[in-house]
């Protein structure tokens, strides 16, 4: 019976030990793995499509008009689809990721 | 006993499973997200610095400065400048984006019409005693997206004029990790490699009036 105690005792810090070691890492990469799944239709209303895509501007594509969006909003303006990068400001950062998810970064268009 | 000791053995054997498990978890997920984890001890150190670390104003009290942009080897996408300074005691008069002519950092933001708009850059750095733009390997004009950048350059040069005698210091902000000064490598997700900045020393034995102070 003492034995039984032991090992649940061992077998319960193990478990949290290694929760609380994995959670940083787990819950950012499942936000962005839920991010991708959802379907646009599931955001709310006048949110942007989807963050973190590439589509800067909202409108479905990924393409040389949303570098234009990073690059002309306005850097602290809050809740917009150009903050691709999510911190709440318009920078380097956002536009890095927008190029990233450009169909053919190399001449720099995308899908147009 | 002989029970108590089958019961634990198959606690045990489930035990170790759920190590495997959890082992191979653990190696699947460090593998997912090897460069959020590794990137930054391994990857590169980039720096933003001013050329010189003291400079002695003109007697006409104007005085230019270089920063200079070292990606330390990694492929760099872009850079986010942000400078702190007295305004009571210098007045920023130009910035210059160098690199425009000479790297793959075609583009200086902010824009007016697809120019670099320094006297939005001026206007508001005289105003907050911050000097903040950004420089990205796009090409607005002809629309494309330029490579990545990859070495040294001087990225701007800024001029000044002193308006107070004395001794101020310029300083690049860079304390959070995402929003102020940047340096951003293209991996994905990007990450910030600036580590290192330093300090620029002024030393003016004149006050020259500011622009605003001879237009009243």
């Amino acid at each position: 019976m003492r034995n039984k105690a032991v090992f649940f005792l061992v077998f319960f810090a193990f478990f949290t030990a290694i929760g609380l070691f994995l959670n940083p890492i787990i819950t950012p990469f499942f936000q962005r793995l839920i991010i991708r799944i959802l379907p646009a239709s599931t955001m709310i209303q006048g949110q942007p499509a989807v963050i973190g895509s590439g589509d800067a501007n909202g409108d479905g594509v990924v393409n040389w008009r949303d570098i234009q969006a990073v690059v002309e909003a306005d850097e602290i303006q809050q809740q917009t689809p150009a903050d691709q990068y999510e911190d709440g400001k318009i920078n380097a950062f956002d536009f890095t990721v927008v190029t990233q998810k450009l169909a053919t970064p190399a001449d720099g268009k995308g899908n147009n | 006993m002989e029970k108590e000791t089958t019961e634990l053995a198959i606690w045990l054997k489930t035990f170790l499973l759920f190590v495997s498990a959890l082992i191979s978890a653990v190696f699947f997920f460090v593998y997912l997200n090897r460069y959020i984890i590794f990137n930054h001890a391994s990857g590169a150190n980039g720096s933003l610095t001013f050329a010189s670390e003291k400079i002695n104003a003109s007697p006409s009290g104007l005085f230019a400065t270089q920063i200079v942009l070292n990606s330390d080897n990694a492929m760099v996408r872009g850079t986010d400048v942000k400078i702190a300074f007295d305004q009571s005691k210098l007045e920023l008069i130009r910035v210059m984006p160098w690199a425009k002519q000479t790297t793959s950092l075609k583009t200086f933001t902010p824009l007016n019409n697809n120019s670099f708009d320094y006297a939005e850059v001026v206007s508001e750095a005289n105003k907050t005693g911050i000097i903040q733009f950004n420089a990205i390997t796009a090409d607005m004009e002809k629309q494309t997206v330029t490579t990545p950048f990859k070495g040294i350059t001087v990225l701007a040069e800024l001029t000044f004029r002193s308006i107070q005698p004395g001794e101020t210091t310029l300083s690049f902000l860079h304390t959070h990790p995402t929003q102020d000064s940047t340096i951003i490598e293209n991996i994905d997700p990007p990450q910030n490699i600036l580590t290192r900045t330093n300090k620029l020393t002024v030393i003016s034995e004149i006050a020259v009036p500011s622009t605003a102070a001879i237009i009243k």
